[in-house]
């Protein structure tokens, strides 16, 4: 008796916390994104910008809009949301009985939300999200073939859209399954008091001038640099590298590069950054703050400082400046360019509207819209058309030294595998940067990875 | 010989049925009572999990069906780098988290054990950050730990003379900093448990043995350490699977673009690989397989411990 009290319970303690167990860990399952993926486009935005205008007018004709809802969820803060719903406003009173409601959605919720949308075959009509989601939530059947489905629209995007950033939502064979929304692209700020102080005159335009620069304002008693944007991954790297005249892939994506003589050159540079001129390895400083402060009088960012730092920080007014970050040994100054794509759900029952929204938003009307409500909250939404920056609302040195920037800046490659790469890329670098690895064998090593996942 | 319907006594079925009608009456009310929980039990976590052990066997990408694949998504994780990283990692947290979690609760509890005034407001003060959000308690700890010229802990080395440790970007100092984090916010609600043990412990014990002469390390090491043996076992297999799920302050301080690790993936642990691959790669199949994977070791670690439990009682 006393044993067959003891074997139950024996079996009861096993299967309660069987039970237990799996429930806590069903939890981590059932309640529970980023990368990318485009040829590396670097281009000259000039073509664009010529074809924009006549482009862009004609932008109207397209899918035939028909009355319904639809509902975007838009992946940033609210105030993104608002300013892209100024441009659905504006399309609802256009097209009587159809309402296109933008739902801010978090960067850090939205990958998960957006699978587990496509999973259930119900949510939104569209989502915007990171570049490399069209292709990612695309090639699984999520998203619409817009090339397939309306290439007008594509041609039209194709014209308008800078070239860098267009290259980076499409496949290899042809395929776009969302085009950008908006874009962010790598730029330089300096703070002009401070440089004039140290005696430095012109504004770093090269690697050379760069460190220069840096050990000049350190001499002063700054910290030098800051990379925000980025900081110690292949995002911060990526403008180095292609400045030395490197590239991860070739044009066709048939040959790992990232192990070249210039990128090993550029991996050198890029660290000596770090482990020479001291740029922070910690990425929970806030940089702006010492922007302001003047603790990193030299910062690399992306481009929504150039309205956005004032606000938050209004002690560096009249203080500072943008210009595109340096040039390599090639001469190039390639910039990471980045932002948001839009693309259509294929569960959506208003696929032609929405491809009516998207033509819409490229025209003048809606861009310019976009730009002022960003202006008036502080924000800065580029849309990804190039000829639009001049109609932005910032004072005319920064939309100078972002156009100049856009004329030379790539997104990230489209190339099969490379976002199963990037975590070994992000650290091969760091250990470059943290543990003086040897740049030529860490790239070696990324290299072997790249061209594992590129069979 | 096999039963036909023909040769079953017709009081027999009869008296079958009035005893289910029987058992109805009696057990009826508590089936209805206890069918809305057990409803959603079956919808919400039985059917995932037993559905996520089929996912684990497919190449299931969240959007199309995946196709059964037998044990590939198993076999590949002992070759997968990242994962072995994780499992070492997640085991030196276990490790170090419960043990100190646990002896930091006991000694809490020890001190404050005492019902004074002064006690309760440790206690109490001791207790806080149980309460407080984990994401409240990592934004404390990130603005404790950085390199930035406000960053409490280096403050504290300059004064001493040491120079700054960039603490978030040294790979050696991630899985220390996960700890501390940990036990500051749990070491209180170990204490607390610890004290309901200690509170059940009968004072004529320790009174007759410092009687007889025992000191009080002997007193503490032979008769209250037994005595609160359940509720050690209880700390530690709790401790136990809440540490290996750890996710929550890994994703708050070392996610990044792309990146879910830290640096050099030194903060990567198994539930955060799980969520990279699941949600941000779309490999939901393999993600399944490690979900199964993590829950057979807190599964053998839990029946270990309970094992240990049982032969010393």
């Amino acid at each position: 008796m006393f044993k067959l009290t003891r074997l139950s319970t024996r079996k009861w303690t096993g299967l309660t916390s069987f039970v237990t167990l799996v429930m806590l860990f069903s939890l981590v399952l059932t309640a529970c994104g980023d990368s990318t993926a485009t040829t590396p486009a670097t281009t000259t935005a000039s073509a664009a910008a010529t074809t924009a205008a006549s482009a862009a007018t004609t932008a109207a004709a397209g899918p035939k809009v028909t009355p319904g809802n639809l509902t975007v969820w838009a992946v940033g803060s609210e105030d993104d949301a608002k300013v892209f719903q100024s441009a659905a406003d504006a399309f609802n009173k256009a097209n009587p009985g159809v309402k296109v409601t933008i739902q801010p959605v978090s960067w850090d919720d939205a990958h998960a939300k957006d699978l587990a949308a496509a999973t259930s075959g119900q949510g939104p009509d569209m989502i915007t999200g990171g570049l490399s989601w069209g292709i990612e939530f695309g090639t699984k059947g999520a998203m619409v073939d817009l090339a397939q489905k309306y290439p007008d629209v594509v041609k039209n995007v194709q014209k308008l859209a800078q070239p860098g950033i267009y290259n980076s939502v499409k496949t290899l064979d042809g395929k776009v399954y969302g085009v950008p929304a908006d874009l962010t692209v790598m730029m330089m700020y300096y703070r002009t008091d401070l440089l004039k102080e140290a005696g430095i005159d012109k504004i770093p335009s090269t690697w050379d001038e760069l460190t220069t620069a840096i050990t000049k304002l350190q001499a002063k008693g700054s910290k030098g640099m800051a990379s925000s944007w980025g900081n110690t991954s292949w995002l911060g790297w990526y403008g180095f590298l292609y400045g030395a005249g490197g590239s991860l892939y070739d044009a066709q994506c048939t040959k790992v590069n990232i192990n070249s003589p210039e990128a090993v050159k550029s991996l050198q540079f890029y660290s000596e950054l770090y482990t020479k001129y001291k740029t922070p390895t910690d990425s929970t400083i806030d940089f702006e703050g010492g922007f302001e402060k003047g603790d990193y009088p030299i910062l690399m960012q992306g481009n929504w400082d150039i309205t956005g730092l004032e606000s938050g920080h209004p002690g560096v007014k009249g203080k500072w400046a943008a210009a595109p970050i340096p040039a390599g040994p090639s001469g190039k100054k390639t910039a990471f360019i980045g932002g948001r794509m839009i693309g259509i759900m294929n569960f959506s029952k208003n696929q032609d509207t929405a491809a009516a929204f998207i033509n819409y938003l490229y025209t003048d009307e809606a861009a310019t819209m976009t730009s002022t409500k960003a202006a008036e909250l502080s924000a800065l939404w580029l849309p990804p058309r190039v000829d639009m920056v001049s109609k932005l609302q910032v004072p005319d040195d920064r939309k100078a030294a972002l156009t100049a920037q856009l004329s030379d800046a790539g997104g990230p490659p489209n190339c099969k595998g490379w976002e199963e790469s990037q975590n070994t890329a992000d650290k091969k670098i760091q250990e470059v940067i943290l543990n003086k690895a040897d740049p030529q064998k860490a790239l070696d090593e990324v290299a072997v990875v790249m061209n594992q996942n590129l069979k | 010989m096999a039963i036909s319907e023909s040769n079953v006594r017709p009081d027999l079925t009869k008296r079958t049925l009035n005893a289910r009608v029987a058992l109805f009456r009696r057990m009826g009310a508590g089936y209805i009572m206890i069918a809305p929980f057990l409803i959603l039990f079956l919808v919400f976590a039985v059917w995932p999990i037993i559905n996520s052990l089929y996912l684990s066997f497919t190449d299931f990408n969240g959007v199309k069906s995946g196709e059964f694949i037998g044990t590939k998504n198993y076999e590949r994780m002992w070759g997968d780098e990242r994962f072995i990283k994780a499992l070492t990692n997640t085991a030196s947290y276990v490790v170090l988290i419960v043990s100190l979690n646990t002896i930091c609760g006991l000694a809490l509890a020890m001190a404050l054990r005492a019902p004074t005034a002064l006690n309760q407001i440790c206690r109490a003060l001791f207790f806080l950050p149980a309460v407080t959000s984990t994401v409240a308690v990592t934004v404390l700890w990130r603005t404790i730990f950085t390199s930035a010229d406000y960053g409490l802990a280096n403050t504290i080395l300059h004064f001493f003379g040491i120079k700054t440790i960039v603490f978030f970007s040294s790979p050696e100092w991630s899985i220390p900093i996960l700890v501390i984090i940990s036990l500051w916010g749990g070491m209180g609600g170990t204490m607390i448990i610890f004290l309901a043990g200690l509170q059940s412990i009968s004072g004529d014990m320790t009174e007759a043995a410092a009687i007889d002469g025992a000191t009080s390390v002997q007193r503490f090491w032979y008769i209250i350490l037994p005595l609160l043996k359940p509720t050690t076992i209880y700390i530690v297999i709790t401790g136990l699977i809440g540490a290996f799920q750890v996710f929550d302050m890994v994703y708050l301080i070392y996610s990044t673009v792309g990146n879910i690790g830290g640096p050099l993936d030194s903060a990567l642990t198994i539930v955060p690989y799980l969520y990279d691959r699941g949600f941000t790669r779309f490999q939901l199949g393999y993600a399944s397989s490690i979900a199964w994977v993590l829950f057979g070791i807190i599964f053998i670690m839990t029946m270990i411990n309970l094992r240990l439990g049982r032969e010393n009682k």
